[in-house]
């Protein structure tokens, strides 16, 4: 039976991720093949093959079914711009992506892990205000202002970081995974990883500052709201000695509300990476899809919506089963009802 | 009892910070609708990126126009959609979350669901995909940032009107004969205002940061009007000759922001 729910939901969602990216091009107000190719020199050949090419001449409910079916396995037609098909250009620029964002993430849940417990447990001390002065100002900070300034001081003062692009041009690594931490490994070149580190540095230090705000609010919270619990107490009157209690006690029952931040910190990271991607001309999906917009290259821009909800309906699926694989309550609960 | 509700308020150190530097954006907002030190758009010969102080307080931009003035028209475009947004978000938002709680049932399913489906793509996503559609220009600008800020408004008001109406006040109302707009706009309204108004700054300082984030990628307010946004994507490649091009507009954003939110938490602390 839960099987079955579940593959109603899996459905569910597909349909309307699909609906939402298939809706781009019929939503344009007036005619969309005009749109795209501009009121002047459009042939009828031309006008006839587009619309043939996005599939506009036959009527909705089968274009939908269609490009429903199409977008199943992969295909949402060829680039306008480019005349590749989509799936290709994806397939180069997704792990850009992923890898700029897990690195954000990454130094972004340790760092604002330890600051958020250090304010929690050093309360109204002087690392509690920095710490919460500082997610104040993250909140507001905009991202590309702050990665304007990070290059300002590392790239154009200092001259220590690159500006642009994934790895140094003079480096050819063979796509395999297209993860490029991967494969400069696997094709055995050192010196080519040790650029891609350098060249995803400061994009990601831009990048996971907008989690980082987020996180170290959350585990704050929870670890004080933890911290006045009545078991806390009753440890603490056992003797137990205080490290013990906070990663014993305290910790392992803020964790579920921390994970569940990190999740919601992946829908910013997504945001993030767009206007990440765009400054430090980082060549991902976010770049992609906006040049797309740019030039009304909507098969692309269908692609990249519909990959977007993918990924984040993925994520929330993955932090939703990961809180309930840390908090025992979660898990009966869901049991039980 | 008014002056002590509002001298109240502002012991709140967050209140009072924020309004500070927001009257601060207002004044500024207000002024540039009457008189700027230069017209916007008028373009200076032989002034291109003049540094900080002098004939042109804040400097010239690269083709020679004065920063201030650009930033004080910008204003109108960065707090007037924050102002709009907030404005729409309570009206349509607050609206429909009323509506919702009230009428329960299959009203307040569809309308949840398509929240829900408006809150499955992260905000700039979901703006983009309104100027993907429609194009970017100014209106379009107004729409998608004000689309994003719908859902949430919603829900907070759902939920607390929800809570309201399993009160027995609303029951005696309803029970008195009083009309389904009474009891929402008398009854169920101020009791949700907390959350509305706390909401409503919310709104605001989201809807600035996505107007800019959309001007910075080229898809915001198109070019001759000076946009805080725009002119930071300009910025970048003038840095190391005109850095004040950066700093200024990024500064004015930053504390803009700084400011909607220092008000939402203040009155999120105060009321609640």
């Amino acid at each position: 039976m839960a099987i079955v729910r579940g593959l109603f939901k899996v459905i569910g969602y597909f349909l309307f991720i699909s609906l939402m990216s298939f809706s781009i091009i019929r939503l344009i107000p007036g005619d969309p093949v005009l749109n795209i190719i501009g009121e002047r020199g459009a042939s009828p050949e031309r006008i006839a093959e587009i619309t043939k090419n996005l599939g506009l001449d036959k009527p909705l409910p089968i274009q939908f079914l269609k490009f429903s079916a199409n977008a199943l396995v992969g295909d949402f037609g060829e680039s306008t711009v480019s005349k590749q098909p989509v799936i290709s250009e994806f397939k180069v620029l997704w792990p850009a992506t992923v890898e700029l964002a897990f690195v954000a993430l990454l130094w972004s849940s340790l760092v604002g892990l330890a600051l958020g417990m250090l304010a929690a447990v050093k309360r109204n001390s002087f690392w509690d205000y920095g710490a919460v002065s500082l997610s104040t100002l993250g909140f507001a900070m905009p991202i590309f202002w702050w990665g304007l300034i990070v290059i300002f001081f590392f790239s154009v003062k200092l001259g220590i970081f690159p500006v642009s692009g994934r790895i140094d041009v003079m480096f050819d690594v063979p796509y395999k995974t297209g993860f490029y931490f991967l494969d400069t490994l696997l094709s055995g070149q050192w010196d080519a990883f040790v650029s891609a580190c350098k060249y995803v540095i400061l994009p990601a230090f831009v990048l996971g500052t907008v989690p980082l705000a987020l996180i170290v609010r959350v585990s704050r919270a929870s670890i004080i709201d933890v911290a006045e619990e009545d078991y806390v107490r009753t440890a603490r009157s056992k003797g137990l000695p205080y490290k013990q209690i906070l990663f014993k006690h305290i910790f392992k029952n803020a964790l579920p509300q921390i994970l569940t931040s990190i999740g919601l910190a992946m829908g910013q990271l997504l945001t993030g990476a767009i206007l990440t991607e765009t400054l430090f001309s980082w060549p991902g999906m976010g770049r992609w899809i906006i040049k797309s917009i740019e030039a009304r290259d909507y098969p692309v821009v269908q692609a990249g919506v519909f990959y977007s909800m993918l990924i984040i309906i993925i994520v929330n699926w993955v932090t939703d089963e990961s809180v309930k694989i840390v908090s025992p309550k979660m898990r009966d609960s869901q049991r039980g009802g | 009892m008014a002056v002590t509700a509002t001298q109240k308020l502002f012991r709140n150190k967050n209140v009072l910070y924020g309004m500070i530097l927001f009257s601060f954006f207002i004044l500024a907002f207000i002024v540039s609708f009457f008189w700027t030190p230069f017209a916007y758009n008028e373009v200076f010969d032989g002034m291109a990126l003049q540094a900080m102080g002098g004939k042109f307080i804040l400097g010239t931009d690269d083709l020679g126009r004065d920063l201030l003035s650009r930033l004080m028209v910008g204003a109108q475009f960065s707090l007037g959609i924050g102002l709009i947004v907030g404005g729409i978000a309570v009206v349509i938002g607050a609206g429909l979350g009323l509506f919702a709680a009230f009428y329960g049932k299959r009203v307040d399913q569809i309308l949840n669901q398509s929240m829900n489906a408006l809150q499955a793509m992260p905000s700039l996503l979901l703006a983009l995909f309104v100027v993907a559609i429609l194009g970017p220009s100014v209106t379009n600008t107004i729409i998608s940032v004000t689309l994003v800020s719908i859902p949430t408004m919603f829900r907070l008001v759902r939920s607390q009107a929800q809570v309201e109406m399993a009160k027995e006040y609303i029951q005696s109302a309803k029970a008195l004969g009083a009309s389904d707009a009474r009891i929402m706009l008398r009854h169920l309204l101020p009791n949700c205002i907390t959350p509305i108004l706390v909401q409503s700054a919310v709104c605001c300082s989201e809807a600035i940061l996505n107007t800019a984030a959309l001007g910075f990628l080229g898809l915001g307010i198109p070019a001759p009007y000076p946009e805080w946004g725009t002119m930071l994507a300009d910025s970048k490649n003038l840095m190391e000759t005109a850095p004040h091009l950066m700093w200024i507009p990024g500064l004015c954003l930053l504390l803009l922001i700084l400011s909607t939110q220092l008000i939402s938490d203040g009155l999120r602390d105060h009321l609640s």
